[in-house]
């Protein structure tokens, strides 16, 4: 029975001592480090984006940012750590345009009703590229040559069901075409395999391309932006090519469904001053990344829009067995 | 080009970059030695800090950190048999044993000088011959992964003990271990039981670290009572120029092995050190040593993963593709720092990759010193009580599985290899089996898939092509070499 | 370990591996066929299980075959020290049982109260497991041993130990 008392005892002081750090912390937000999670392996494009973001933490915010990688299922597990995490502000996740429709697939378990929005940071669109000794110089050629031989030219792309996957499959349903879908483990491996000849064109991003198209080694026939790439202004888009074919991949920032709106208004002024810093413009040029700044609300927008272009694309791709 | 070699060691020596180096491979030593950091995390942890040092600075500390952290894996590998990192999962197979016969200096300093012998070819490789060698590595696609990867299964051979069907039956469960987590080719979460902890499978360190360190560990409880064998002169860290010359032939072509590995992308210092020890044991003249403290069986592996280490760069700066995890980080500090790895760094900022040449050289020549300088220290570590060891080898799995993605479902993994690992151990099943099935499978089913969307199902495509043709033959070679010794080692005992 | 023991273990662990691979193929009978793949997502880990099936069926057999023969060998066992207490003998006796109780404990100990805490009261529990029992020198490693993990981890690295609960 004393044991009881005890333990009761304990208890209470310890959850005594965690409410009175609770209400400590309501005075200022932020009080302590700020975590961001990135849910892919450090070195990736995300990964930079994040590190670079987060240098200027404490000049904005008045609190360091910490940057974790949680990587692993295609983004899931960080994301899950994320959903899970006390919606207070203090845990954050650069979010990937895949969680726009990655629930009908099962691969995510969860979609962006589970996290608070805060704002966009990043947008870079697909490019559908080629070895340069391919015999074709404009989408207008590939398109023609895939209506002929069905299923003969192989796109590889990152990883089936993600975007780079959907921005061939987007390709092929308003073409009315055919292709064979390749999947490999990362961008990387997947522009190895057209520089080997192994397979014929790519459509990940236009900046995961851009040293083999410097070089000469590759070529881009259309960007699927909504405009030029500021890193390759004279490779014209699908759509002055005359095809409608528009795929984003754009990165956000976001935390677990919840937080409060004051908090999120500090964050998202901090995290603006931080893209406006000139040492993480400088950083996202090197990359040849496209900084793409929108508020909480057209980043909904993009989000939602993004969802609704590509639910027929998804729809293409699955009911076909 | 070589007077741009002599460029980069100039700049090398004339600035902070030398200094940078060495700070490079003794950081990378601490972290390869211990368990769970591994050298891809030790980067990522550092490139920040290269974000304000000018380019050849930062990139000879990440040059020092990787080759250090490769190579620092094995001495806890050696010492307790708990790999530092995965790359030292096939060191340990024959330098515990070695440690344990009393000869830890002496294993310590074969890894050492072998990790560097196969690191300076390597580096020397890539300095010299890296666009040629690229050429080949880009013709590597899905068909030659397939075959790299069957061919990796057949050292099953030559780590299986006595049993062959039971060193298949552990490579299997290694097999059906990968399989766990989103498949590769359809993206279908597999057996997650809806657990996000299972969507990215089992990771290969956690696997790697209960299965040979936790088992020890729960052996070491058991066996507390048991005699230790009196360490031979721990500080004794010398070799003969007779064992020199034996264990030679295999660190050269170990380096060899590891540095073509490194090569292609998508492969890493893990394959390239189990590769080496299987070519090394099927070609040694002492193949019955392996398992037992073979030095050769130190050698091999340690000079294969050190040479992936340099080989791993040759499609990151003539491709601008990485050709292993950690260089895929490195790859991404290059880019924030404004370089562009790919054809055109060689031309437009030569200067650079000669800096980066002669890092990789250098490096090699700092980890010897610091090796077997150290070698007599870390060997001191056996010295302590063997209660305490055990006790530490605990402490260090946990920490090790834990830290690899900060994730305390890792080490309930780890734990449950261990205790597999353990229960081998008691019917002497072999282990290292278990590793190779783990560690090849998604090469194997993930290449299988993409050859076959390829072929558009057509296996004959294997047979189409050089290089397959050519892996098809070492395979087939191999398993006959394998059926042959073992009918011809039966014949010999019928007629006894 | 007794012959007897050790033949069960090895029927048990081949039997254990062929129910997990009946388990997997019933598990992935609705894992669908995604548009154009040709080798589907329970392909190959059903291929790999036919295969862990048939030698773990040769192993049996052959395990068999070894168990009638007496060719499996008990391990012979230590004799017990009679001047200690119950206690003492009961550790000694099942050694390997209580550092897998104890190890359970510290995973409970290191979700609940962090790294540092948890391997404070771990070690000296092991070491005793362990017969490593003079308390000057147990206190010494135990707190040197933490004091260094914690300072080339944390410290040096910082890279994280694992938290508790309670400290988060």
């Amino acid at each position: 029975m004393r044991k009881v008392a005890l333990l009761m005892l304990a208890i209470m002081m310890v959850s005594s001592v965690t409410f009175a750090q609770g209400v400590q912390e309501e005075e200022v937000f932020p009080s302590k480090p700020i975590k961001l999670i990135v849910p892919w392996s450090a070195g990736g494009g995300t990964d930079a984006i994040a590190r670079a973001l987060a240098k200027n933490g404490e000049k904005h915010l008045g609190v360091p940012v910490v940057v974790e990688n949680k990587p692993g299922g295609t983004g899931a597990v960080g994301l899950g750590e994320t959903v899970k995490a006390d919606p207070d502000g203090y845990t954050l996740a650069v979010i990937p345009v895949e969680l726009s429709f990655l629930k009908e697939s099962g691969i995510y378990p969860f979609d962006f009703s589970n996290f608070t929005k805060i704002m966009n940071l990043n947008t870079d669109p697909s490019a559908l590229t080629v070895k340069s000794d391919a015999p074709w110089d404009t989408l207008e050629e590939f398109v023609e040559y895939a209506r002929k031989n069905p299923g003969e030219i192989k796109i590889g792309h990152s990883g089936t069901g993600m975007l780079w996957h959907l921005a061939a499959a987007t390709l092929a349903l308003s073409t009315d075409t055919e292709y064979t879908y390749v999947p490999f483990n990362g961008a990387a491996d997947a522009i190895a395999s057209v520089l080997g000849g192994n397979i014929d064109a790519v459509t990940v991003s236009g900046a995961e391309v851009s040293s083999q198209v410097r070089a000469g080694e590759m070529k881009i026939l259309a960007v699927f932006g909504e405009r030029r790439m500021d890193i390759f202004p004279d490779i014209p888009t699908a759509r002055e090519q005359g095809f409608d074919v528009v795929v984003n991949t754009f990165r956000g920032l976001g935390g677990p469904a919840g937080i409060p709106e004051d908090r999120v208004a500090i964050l998202h002024e901090g995290f603006k001053k931080m893209l406006e810093e000139p040492d993480f413009v400088q950083v996202i040029e090197n990359m040849g990344l496209g900084i793409d700044y929108r508020n909480t609300e057209d980043y909904n927008k993009l989000t939602e829009n993004t969802a609704k272009t590509l639910a027929p694309v998804l729809e293409s791709l699955l009911a076909v067995k | 080009m070589l007077g741009y070699l002599f460029d980069g060691f100039g700049f090398l020596f004339s600035s902070m970059a030398a200094l940078a180096l060495l700070a490079g491979v003794v950081l990378g030593i601490i972290i390869g030695v211990l368990p769970g950091l591994t050298a891809t995390m030790g980067i990522a942890l550092l490139i920040p800090l290269t974000y304000y040092v000018d380019p050849g600075i930062g990139l000879s500390l990440l040059i020092g950190l990787f080759a250090g952290g490769i190579y620092g894996g094995s001495v806890s590998a050696i010492l307790l048999k708990t790999p530092g990192t995965p790359a030292a999962g096939a060191t340990l197979l024959d330098g515990y044993p070695l440690a344990q016969s009393g000869h830890a200096g002496k294993a310590i300093t074969i890894a050492t000088i072998s990790s560097a012998i196969g690191g300076l070819i390597g580096a020397i490789i890539l300095s010299f011959l890296a666009p040629q060698i690229a050429k080949i590595a880009v013709k590597f696609g899905p068909p030659e992964y397939v075959l790299l990867g069957v061919y990796g299964l057949t050292m099953i051979s030559y780590v299986s003990g006595g049993s062959l069907t039971r060193g298949l039956f552990a490579g299997c469960i290694g097999l059906l271990i990968s399989t766990f987590g989103i498949d590769p080719i359809t993206s279908v979460p597999r057996f997650t039981f809806g657990t996000l902890n299972l969507l990215t499978g089992f990771e290969l360190l956690p696997i790697l670290i209960g299965i040979f360190a936790m088992s020890q560990a729960i052996e070491g409880v058991r066996d507390v009572r048991t005699e230790v064998k009196a360490q031979v002169k721990l500080t004794k860290i010398g070799i003969s120029l007779k064992e020199f010359v034996r264990i030679l032939p295999h660190v050269v072509k170990s380096a060899f092995i590891g540095t073509f590995v490194g090569a292609i992308p998508g492969t890493g210092t893990d394959i390239a050190a189990f590769l080496s020890y299987g070519e090394a044991k099927r070609s040694s003249k002492h193949p019955e040593e392996f398992g037992k403290g073979s030095i050769e069986g130190v050698a091999a592996p340690e000079a294969g993963n050190n040479a992936c280490v340099n080989g791993a760069m040759i499609p990151m700066f003539t491709l601008g593709i990485p050709g292993e995890a950690a260089t895929a980080v490195i790859l991404g500090g290059l880019m924030v720092l404004g370089l562009q790895p790919g054809p055109l760094l060689f031309t437009e900022k030569p200067e650079v990759i000669y800096t980066v040449f002669a890092s990789t050289i250098t490096s090699n020549l700092i980890m010897i010193v610091l090796g077997i300088l150290g070698a007599r220290f870390f060997a001191k570590v056996l010295s302590l009580p063997k209660s305490v060891i055990v006790a530490f080898i605990f402490i260090f799995s946990v920490l090790g599985a834990y830290s690899m993605r900060n994730s305390m479902f890792d080490v309930l993994v780890m734990a449950m290899a261990g205790l597999l690992g353990f229960a081998f151990s008691i019917i002497k099943y072999p282990i290292p089996p278990v590793l190779l099935g783990v560690i090849l499978g998604p090469l194997v089913e993930s290449n299988l898939g993409r050859t076959l969307l390829i072929s558009d199902g057509n296996l004959t495509i294997f047979f189409k092509r050089p290089i397959s043709i050519f892996f098809i033959l070492i395979i087939v070679a191999t398993i006959g070499q394998n059926l042959y010794k073992h009918y011809s080692k039966k014949q010999k005992n019928k007629t006894l | 370990m007794k012959a007897k023991q050790k033949f069960g273990l090895e029927i048990g662990i081949n039997t254990f591996f062929i129910m997990v691979v009946l388990m997997m193929s019933v598990v992935s009978k609705n894992y669908d066929f995604v548009q154009g793949t040709i080798l589907g997502a329970r392909t190959f880990p059903i291929l790999v299980g036919i295969f862990l099936s048939l030698f773990a069926l040769v192993n049996i057999a052959a395990s068999v075959v070894r168990y009638r023969k007496n060719e499996i060998v008990s391990d012979e066992k230590e004799q017990l020290d009679s001047d200690s207490s119950p206690f003492v003998r009961s550790v000694q006796k099942y050694r390997v049982q209580y550092a897998l109780g104890l190890l359970v404990c510290y995973y409970l100990l290191l979700l609940t109260f962090g790294f540092i805490i948890s391997t404070l009261i771990f070690i000296p529990s092991i070491l005793f497991i362990l017969e490593y029992r003079k308390p000057v020198a147990v206190s010494l490693v135990t707190v040197i041993g933490v004091a260094l993990l914690y300072i080339a981890f944390k410290v040096l690295l910082g890279v994280p130990l694992p938290q508790g609960f309670l400290f988060s």
